[in-house]
């Protein structure tokens, strides 16, 4: 059962970081989405964001900065962001649920909470991505994500922005679901940037991260020629080197190491596709 | 806490606890369309529109819609009718637990889809779960809504 | 007048699709208190102590009540013509509670959140006993989950809880041992279906209050009024005459309705205090609280000889009926009856136990018994046919029974041959227009698509009842309103498959008047007539025939009125769409309407079961699997029925389609599996996943050519035959695409790639 004693809508990044740093169990709401997962959870005051105009994507001429607010339907429909990025964030976003929970869940929710069973995480992972705190101020995904878990006393900062860099990407993302609106039981993106793959898996269950040893087999090479398959089989081979995959209800770990290496083909096939 | 609503075009106000969820101050205030199906956002039952976008109720904290629109199918009695004999007439409304909010998910995506293909109705609609009719009656009453084939 | 056999629209529908306030949640008054259930955190134990001082001090708090509260009754909740055949082993609140999720108190507030906080203050002492979680090794566990002595049933159905068996079933029909005899070839192989849920997307709920004459008032989306009518009198310690049960709209049950899960604890209540009631489960609840379908353990032998005639079949079966008996015998014994008595064989043999564990109880869900054993029996078909190098389809049809023949029912029970003959069989049709429709002769068994996708097809027939013979019960009241309407009173309880709008359809058809002349109002125990409810594929074919003799009568009964009014005899009498006329003289519906106002006429009339009228289908499917992540899709589920002449043709292709794709979730998708602990871990839609619409959308349902005799307007039924052939089809297509064979249920991705592994 969650319980909010008071509820706060702050008109600044600034007082809303101080209202949710007053007291231990003040806390940063995103879209709220995480409340039905959640089992029992006391909120002293809730510290909405969603009058700080953290919904916005806007363009400049490095970046796409993505608000944290930002709904995972508005990423799903956002035209010059998914032309940007060949519809990684469409095809990542696109299975979650229903339209209804894509306009609740936000980018910001998604991303802050690191959750294992994240499409979107992955699909970020393999972009040129950073995130914008209030209080630390600029993180790399993949070091926030390394970051050991914020302690219930540490202070809380608040994630203002997704940016993303706009770059000449090639990109896929891939993921296998048993029924059509289940969690991933594994997903996987990769990204080519001039001749430089980036491979993420998630779901595996845990959050996704890179699959470095096969990212270090595809990108090693001094020269790329044509007998790739070779190359494909020893990085497919490596794909599930540096990763640890666990069981759940939706797959066995073995059965996840296995599609690790089927997902990552299928993107590698995907960005090296003429078309 | 009080909140300040549009709720079907009628302005209220409400008193609501921070933790009140959408979907039981709507049936508290005479919104008996809006189902509890899951309690876990994912059967789409509790649909309604905040600003004209449908989201779920049963998640959404009701201190959020402060100042804003809502829109349940109570609001929309006349696309209702209109949608609701092409289900009817196709047999798709079954027990009918979960076409309230389908219809309202369909009367916002007739909103904001141009000329849809079957493939975009359908997935548009995905997040309402039935387990009656199969989707089949219900797509064919839907499409002819939507002015589709 | 052709008011049957159309597709007229549902008479609730318009309501019903724009929301009107119509259900049980809906309609409880504002004032109701809250009820919430405390459950037991345990699989198995004996409370030892509750203390419930501090949650009764929470202001807003009504009563919290425990075992020591309740009438010291045992009795079953499932909802079955009296005298039940399940045990009688299930008490309100027990000292004992019996899986992570029985009920150890209940908490009366004036909101729900009250309720809740002053639940979290019962302070309850466990002695934990060691549970039962394994189904196969229950019989020979040391723990008993029913050791108390009061437990009974009304008569033998195998109760033996000191083995821990809930019921059990045994026959042999035949010579099956000289079957096996004859026969070249002898398969023996062993099946697997798990629990799966009905969730039906209004979850339980109840409403309580007494009336002006203090009586008690139940609201209830049940399936059961009658039943819960019962059982509810029963548990409070109460004369029937002082209960009243309700039925609104109800939002849809496949069975999990026909048990009564939250009906007692308002009843309680509102006894006990005075104030109305209500009690509405959550998701979580309707996996923990209520019932699902058996689980169960086949070992099926079959023999056959080498020209592929099918000669005898041997069935052991175990199910897990979990802590309470509900439907464990008669899941069982429909299992036993009906899934191979469609085959011309010497003859078989049955043996079926139903255990119980510490897990959630199973009950009644559509197919009830059938879908398991018929993927069971379907299954070592199939592998049969592959076993002799057969055609499936050809197999079937050198074995099947046809019009004219005899159902061979698995049941010691000697019936008369009127019973059993099949005046309607159209298994064959259904197979030949299943075969040509899926084009199984260009498909089978599979056809490749490229290196890593490859497509098979795959089949299997069924078969169900039409109502439980000579048990199910159904009535119908008909009155004869001023203007000339009539009111159409029934107790099938609609749970959105239309059952009012149909039985209405039958009505209108034999009083000869159009559809919106006949008001149906269903069900209320202080108005309507009896009737067992809508379970067992009953309220087309037994109430359905209820309306029609009712229906009749009414006419008669009128003709002798007007033969009265006009002094004539009435054989001189002729009724012709709304008009009586003698000679020259006529006399319409609306003016004897008014005549009979000094005079009111209403009739009833009822129908017990009488005949075994099955529907039949057959189910063929077609499915793509990924090799590299076995992933499987289904590309096409045809299914052909023999459900006789459907009544409402849109509602009974609806019926079909749901179904369909409920069996198609029985096979991919649903699963409630348990963790290491034993505790459940898909008690949600997060993890349980129904079917959505991308999953599958099944289009090509046709109904074979086919009138019964002895059903209402030529129909049999069609509610539950339509989820049993897609588990063996699906199983079958994937072993013709891939020869592999997963054997037991749902067929996940990850299951169908370790066995590809294995094999490789």
């Amino acid at each position: 059962m969650i319980k909010i004693k008071n509820w706060v809508s702050p008109k600044t990044i600034d007082e809303a970081y101080q209202i949710a740093n007053e007291k231990i169990n003040n806390r940063v709401l995103g879209g709220g989405a995480f409340l039905r997962l959640a089992h029992d959870l006391t909120i002293d005051t809730a510290v909405d964001l969603s009058l700080l105009g953290l919904d916005q994507i806007s363009e400049t001429e490095r970046y796409f900065e993505i608000g944290a607010m930002t709904t995972l339907r508005q990423l799903e429909t956002s035209q010059p962001l998914n032309n940007a990025f060949e519809n990684i964030f469409k095809k990542s976003l696109e299975n979650i649920v229903g339209v209804q929970l894509r306009h609740i869940a936000t980018i910001g929710g998604t991303v802050f909470a690191r959750y294992g069973f994240s499409d979107l995480i992955t699909a970020l992972m393999v972009l040129e991505t950073s995130l914008v705190f209030h209080e630390r101020g600029e993180v790399s995904l993949v070091e926030y994500l390394e970051m050991p878990r914020a302690h219930k006393r540490d202070k809380k900062d608040i994630l203002i922005q997704i940016r993303v860099m706009k770059q000449p990407i090639k990109c896929s993302f891939q993921m296998l679901r048993n029924s059509s609106s289940d969690f991933a039981i594994l997903n996987a993106a990769v990204s080519k940037v001039d001749r430089h793959y980036k491979i993420a898996i998630g779901s595996r269950p845990g959050v996704a991260c890179y699959a470095l040893e096969a990212m270090t087999v595809i990108n090693d090479t001094a020269s790329i020629n044509q007998d790739d398959l070779e190359r494909l089989k020893l990085m497919r081979s490596a794909v599930s080197g540096n990763l640890v995959f666990g069981t759940n209800r939706f797959g066995s770990q073995s059965y996840r190491k296995a599609m690790s290496e089927v997902l990552v083909k299928r993107a590698f096939m995907e960005v090296n596709h003429e078309n | 806490m009080k909140i300040r609503v549009t709720l079907n075009r009628e302005i209220k106000e409400i008193e609501i606890s921070p933790d009140d969820y959408l979907s039981e101050v709507l049936r508290a205030n005479g919104c008996k369309s809006v189902k509890r199906g899951c309690d876990k956002s994912t059967c789409g039952a509790c649909t309604v529109l905040v600003d004209d976008k449908p989201v779920l109720s049963c998640t959404y904290l009701a201190a959020r819609v402060d100042g804003k629109t809502i829109t349940t199918l109570e609001g929309e009695q006349e696309e209702a009718v209109k949608l609701g004999q092409l289900i009817v007439a196709e047999g798709g409304d079954q027990c009918g637990y979960c076409t309230p909010s389908l219809a309202l998910t369909t009367i916002a995506m007739k909103r904001e889809l141009i000329s849809p293909t079957e493939a975009e109705i359908v997935h548009y609609i995905t997040g309402n779960l039935c387990r009656c009719s199969g989707y089949v009656a219900q797509l064919k009453g839907i499409k002819k809504y939507m002015g589709v084939e | 007048m052709k008011i049957v056999n159309s597709a007229a629209p549902k008479k609730d529908g318009m309501k019903l699709v724009t929301g009107a306030p119509v259900y049980t949640d809906d309609l409880a008054p504002k004032e109701a208190l809250v009820i919430k259930l405390l459950r037991s955190e345990h699989h198995f134990a004996r409370i030892k102590n509750i203390d419930t001082s501090r949650a009764e001090k929470v202001p807003g708090v009504a009563c919290v009540l425990t075992h020591k509260d309740v009438p010291n009754k045992r009795f079953t909740r499932a909802g079955q013509t009296y005298p039940e055949p399940s045990p009688q082993d299930w008490k309100m609140l027990d000292e004992i509670v019996r899986y992570k999720g029985d009920e150890v108190a209940i908490i009366a507030a004036t909101t729900e959140a009250i309720a809740l906080k002053a639940m979290k203050l019962i302070k309850v002492d466990y002695e934990v006993l060691e549970p039962v979680l394994d189904y196969k090794t229950a019989m020979a566990h040391a723990s008993i989950v029913h050791p108390e002595p009061d437990a009974f049933t009304h008569f033998e159905f195998g109760f033996k809880p000191e083995k821990n068996i809930a019921s059990a079933y045994y026959v042999e029909v035949g010579d099956y041992e000289k079957g096996f005899e004859e026969s070249d070839v002898i398969l023996t192989r062993n099946y697997e279906t798990q629990a799966t849920h009905p969730a039906m997307m209004e979850p339980v709920a109840t409403y309580t209050y007494l009336d002006h004459t203090g009586r008690l008032v139940v609201v209830s989306s049940t399936q059961i009024p009658f039943h819960v009518r019962r059982m509810v009198a029963s548990a409070m310690d109460l004369p029937m005459s002082q209960v009243r049960v309700i039925k609104p709209r109800i939002g849809g049950g496949f069975g999990c309705k026909q048990t009564s899960a939250s009906e007692f604890f308002p009843a309680m209540v509102t006894l006990k205090t005075g104030k109305p009631a209500k009690i509405f489960y959550t998701r979580k609840e309707i996996f923990l609280g209520t019932t699902r379908r058996h689980p169960f353990y086949f070992e099926v032998k079959i023999g056959a000889t080498k020209a592929g005639i099918v000669k005898a079949f041997d069935v052991k079966a175990i199910s897990d009926t979990g802590a309470y008996g509900e439907h464990a015998g008669t899941v069982m014994s429909a299992c036993a009856e009906k899934i191979m008595a469609y085959y011309k064989t010497e003859g078989y043999r049955f043996d079926g136990k139903a255990v119980y564990t510490n897990h959630v109880s199973s009950g009644a869900y559509r197919g009830y018994g059938k879908t398991q054993g018929g993927f069971a029996i379907e299954s070592i078909m199939n592998e049969l046919a592959h076993e002799l190098g057969m055609d499936p389809t050809e197999l079937r049809e050198k074995n099947i029974i046809h019009p004219g023949d005899h159902l061979r029912l698995g049941t010691s029970h000697v019936y008369d041959e009127e019973v059993t003959r099949q005046d309607t069989c159209e298994l064959e049709y259904c197979l030949k227009r299943g075969r040509e429709m899926i084009d199984w002769y260009s498909k089978y068994p599979s056809v490749k698509v490229s290196d890593t996708k490859v497509r098979g097809v795959g089949m299997a027939l069924a078969i169900q009842g039409s109502g439980v013979l000579n048990i199910d019960s159904g009535s119908a009241t008909i009155k004869l309103n001023s203007d000339g309407f009539f009111t159409l009173l029934i107790s099938a309880t609609d749970m959105g498959t239309g059952c009012d709008t149909i039985l209405a359809q039958m009505a209108a058809e034999s009083l000869q008047v159009p559809l919106d002349q006949v008001n149906v109002y269903s069900a209320d125990t202080d108005v309507t007539p009896y009737d067992d409810g809508s379970y067992a594929s009953s309220s087309t074919y037994v109430t359905g025939t209820a309306v029609r003799k009712a229906s009749e009568k009414m006419i008669e009964t009128l003709k002798s009125e007007v033969a009265l009014i006009l002094s004539v005899p009435i054989e001189k009498v002729v009724y012709h769409e709304g008009v009586f006329s003698v000679d020259d003289s006529t006399l319409t519906l609306e003016a004897l309407g008014y005549k009979l106002n000094r005079k009111q006429i209403v009739v009833t009339d009822s129908h017990v079961c009488d005949k075994e009228a099955p529907p039949y289908k057959a189910g063929f499917v077609e499915v793509e699997i990924d090799l590299e992540t076995g992933k499987i899709d289904v590309l096409d589920f045809v299914g052909v029925i023999d459900c006789g002449t459907p009544i409402n043709t849109n509602l009974a292709t609806v019926q079909a389609q749901g179904g369909m794709l409920q069996g198609i979730g029985m096979a991919l998708y649903e699963e409630s599996e348990y963790a290491n602990s034993g505790d459940e871990k898909n008690a949600s839609f997060l993890t349980y996943k129904l079917p959505s619409r991308k999953d599958a959308l099944i289009t090509r349902v046709e109904f074979a050519p086919s009138y019964e005799p002895t059903g209402p307007y030529g129909a049999k039924s069609i509610g539950e035959i339509v989820i049993n052939t897609a588990s063996p089809a699906i199983m079958d297509a994937i072993f013709n695409a891939t020869g592999i064979r997963v054997r037991n249920l749902p067929i996940t991705p990850s299951k169908f790639y370790e066995l590809l592994k294995q094999t490789e």
